[in-house]
């Protein structure tokens, strides 16, 4: 009786944690589909996995693991189903470019999102695993069962990409900056003109 | 010294360590370019963490409490356990269940009280669509021919939302028709499934036998705490 009670508590304090896993994985979910309404539906469906699997976790500390890798299953079951002909690991996205997205994020962070969003599939997951989350990559092989010299690769390859892309932004922002300012600068000249 | 691209992002993800780390860091002491590349390394995490950082999930309406899912969930389960009757062989000790477990391969179960079930669909395909049906139908035929009563929920999600709209089910007819022939059956749509196509402009056109409800997690936990079935289609 004892060994079901502490059974009992155990899953009662599994399916909280499912619960509350929420917000982590919804971030996580955004970071690889950058999709607020899929992200949503991941979750779900991972938390929904999660409950009829309860009994598959038998070490509580690899709790976030076992939820990662849940959420993983769901993204590329839906990666499968919409691009059946698509290379799952190179799958780029679009992003959310709605005026309320573009409102909602900073400048800087934008460039971030919008460089995620143009990585390859497998790459953004590897990077947003390990940089968003702060899991190890011991933890990540676990997760995308993949090779640790494949996790490494991948993630060198995400950050290389992602600085360039951010980089380019900025250049591009600063450029179109100084064509504003020329544009005003020429404005105030042709009006001085008039004046005259 | 050169070391590789992986390793410099291993030392900045705190992943190396002996003396692979201490090498690295003698190393560091005077390399200026090392310096700089890990300096970046460290920014770029910075920033991906804070672009990201503003993300959250949307708002979800509140069916009841946590604490009280939760404690449901306790009570049920030592009632349970006490009793001795959680286990997956009692689904095929049901009256009549073998011939509808065998309907879905599948099929999985949470927890289990007799005669409550909810049935669950979350994906666009005619195929799982008619197998919601027939596995439904199945119940409560099994159920009614051993006079014995039943309860059971059939909520959809997402794409499976499709199979309670007028406007788009391919069995609509067939949804109505074991509304109005089995009042222990309720057809709910996921809430959020809903709002998700007002938000794309879509006013989706429920079967009139049809409940909006709670999102389906939510309803989904709530019925698993209540002890009923959970059968994912």
């Amino acid at each position: 009786m004892v060994t079901f009670l502490r059974l009992a508590c155990r899953k009662v304090a599994l399916v909280k944690r499912i619960e509350q896993s929420r917000t982590k994985l919804y971030r996580m979910a955004y970071a690889w589909c950058h999709d607020e309404m899929l992200a949503d539906d991941l979750v779900q469906e991972a938390q929904m996995k999660a409950l009829q699997k309860i009994d598959q976790l038998k070490d509580e500390a690899a709790f976030d693991g076992w939820m990662y890798a849940i959420l993983n299953n769901a993204w590329l079951g839906y990666l499968r189903k919409t691009r059946p002909s698509e290379d799952i690991e190179q799958i780029v996205i679009s992003g959310n470019d709605s005026p309320e997205h573009e409102m909602l994020l900073l400048q800087i962070d934008q460039m971030v999102t919008q460089g995620m969003a143009k990585l390859p599939n497998a790459h953004r997951q590897v990077v947003s695993l390990v940089d968003l989350e702060g899991l190890s990559y011991g933890e990540v092989v676990d997760i995308l069962q993949i090779p640790i010299g494949t996790v490494m690769s991948r993630l060198n390859r995400a950050r290389v990409a992602l600085s360039k892309s951010i980089r380019k932004s900025r250049i591009e922002q600063r450029n179109q900056s100084l064509a504003g300012f020329n544009a005003q600068e020429k404005g105030a000249v042709n009006k001085l003109r008039m004046v005259k | 010294m050169k070391f590789s691209n992986e390793i410099i992002n291993a030392y900045a993800d705190g992943e190396l360590q002996g003396t692979e780390k201490t090498d690295f860091e003698r190393v560091l002491q005077n390399d200026i370019e090392l310096q700089h590349t890990l300096d970046e390394l460290y920014a770029l995490k910075l920033q991906l963490q804070h672009a990201y950082k503003i993300i959250e999930p949307p708002a979800k309406p509140q069916y009841t409490s946590g604490n009280y899912r939760v404690a449901a969930y306790a009570v049920f389960l030592l009632l349970a356990f006490s009793g001795g009757w959680i286990s997956s062989d009692r689904l095929h000790n049901e009256p009549g269940m073998q011939e509808t477990a065998s309907l879905n391969p599948g099929l999985q179960l949470m927890a289990e009280q007799p005669g409550k079930y909810i049935l669950h669909i979350s994906v666009r395909d005619k195929d799982k669509f008619k197998q919601t049906l027939d596995q439904a139908e199945a119940l409560l035929a099994n159920y009614e021919n051993t006079n014995q009563n039943i309860e059971l929920e059939v909520i959809a999600n997402a794409g499976g939302l499709d199979l309670f709209r007028e406007d788009a089910s391919p069995y609509a007819q067939r949804v109505k028709h074991l509304s109005n022939e089995y009042p222990n059956i309720k057809f709910i749509a996921c809430s959020n499934a809903v709002e998700r196509l007002r938000e794309q402009g879509i006013e989706p056109e429920l079967i009139n036998t049809v409940h909006e409800g709670a999102t389906a997690i939510d309803q989904v936990v709530l019925r698993i705490h209540d002890g009923w079935s959970y059968i994912k289609i």
